[in-house]
């Protein structure tokens, strides 16, 4: 009885019309599927050390080398200097780029080692976003 | 043959023509779109939520095996699509419960709808349902999906399942039923 009850049902909800969407569905869910496609696809070809990261790079060693400069300064750095630059009379000179970078201290050290954490962190949140995009 | 049609697409999109896909949107956007509109109850809401299960099915083709149908792989990830959706909003289910199922909702006859007005009645008497017995009723009776099937899509365990689908059936004959007594009366 229940059986036959059930197949009636069957036959009946099988005329039963669903609902429809917007008749340019399957055209809006297509776009999206290529727009992702095509994002990923982006994704791909990027490089993940852009040109920002060259950049920090090069900052932190130049920095890095205008810190040693200061240092040799610093401990009998004035013959040098002098080594450096032989043919300019150096001892005004000299006298005033010390005072500078005295007053300086250690910022450059300082900003030096902000911008290769900086750099770093760049590079691992690029490395991992990109891997993320590529996984989804 | 239609399960092996789907295959059939499903391998040619994973070989990278993506365009192909637009066969399984055609042929499953009502279904799924009827299972979003009956969860979420908005047009607007249902849209959005059958194109994202869409684009959350191509994502993730490469992982579907087709040791399931197809269907049912694609109405789970929609349905728990649409759950999300409505836990995220903190929507509930509408409650149905104010419908008392009669003892007797079973001896319903459904020869006894006048044959020019089935279509109506079912489907006004589906509309009273609630989004989980709907998607129950439609699964079985309207895919011929089978109980497993329907315990994969629905993450109900195999008793729930049916017991539910039991009570939605009950449910669906008390109100078919209340229809045709208020149409008796209209006409007296």
């Amino acid at each position: 009885m229940n059986d036959l009850k059930d197949i009636k049902l069957k036959t009946l909800l099988s005329e039963m019309k669903l609902e429809t969407p917007k008749s340019d569905f399957s055209v809006q869910v297509m776009n999206k599927i290529f727009e992702e496609n095509y994002e990923l696809e982006k994704i791909k070809s990027a490089r993940i050390l852009g040109n920002g990261f060259w950049v920090f790079v090069l900052l932190f060693i130049v920095l890095f080398m205008v810190f040693y400069v200061i240092s040799n300064i610093g401990s009998g750095a004035e013959s040098d200097f002098a080594k450096i630059l032989p043919e300019i009379k150096t001892s005004g000179f000299s006298n005033a780029y010390q005072s500078f970078f005295e007053k300086l201290g250690t910022g450059p050290l300082s900003i030096a080692g902000i911008l290769l954490a900086s750099s770093l962190l760049l590079f691992i949140e690029q490395f991992f976003s990109s891997r993320s995009k590529i996984v989804l | 043959m239609e399960q092996k049609n789907d295959i059939y697409y499903i391998e040619k999109v994973k070989n990278g023509q993506t365009n192909q896909f637009s066969y399984i949107v055609e042929k499953y956007q009502d279904i799924v779109f009827s299972i979003a509109l009956k969860v979420l109850r908005n047009r607007e809401d249902a849209e959005e939520m059958a194109q994202e299960s869409f684009i959350k099915a191509y994502k993730s083709l490469h992982t579907f095996k087709g040791t399931a149908k197809f269907s049912t792989w694609l109405y789970r990830i929609t349905y728990n699509n649409c759950i999300s959706e409505i836990r995220k909003k903190k929507q509930y289910f509408v409650s149905t419960d104010d419908i008392e199922i009669k003892d007797d909702s079973e001896e319903f006859d459904l020869d006894g709808i006048p044959a020019e007005n089935r279509a109506k009645y079912i489907q006004a008497a589906l509309d009273k349902l609630n989004g989980e017995e709907y998607t129950l009723v439609l699964l079985y009776y309207f895919e011929n999906q089978s109980i497993n099937e329907i315990c994969k899509a629905t993450k109900l365990s195999a008793s729930n399942a049916k017991v539910k689908l039991h009570r939605a059936r009950k449910k669906l004959y008390t109100i078919l039923n209340e229809m045709l007594k208020e149409e008796l009366y209209t006409i007296l």
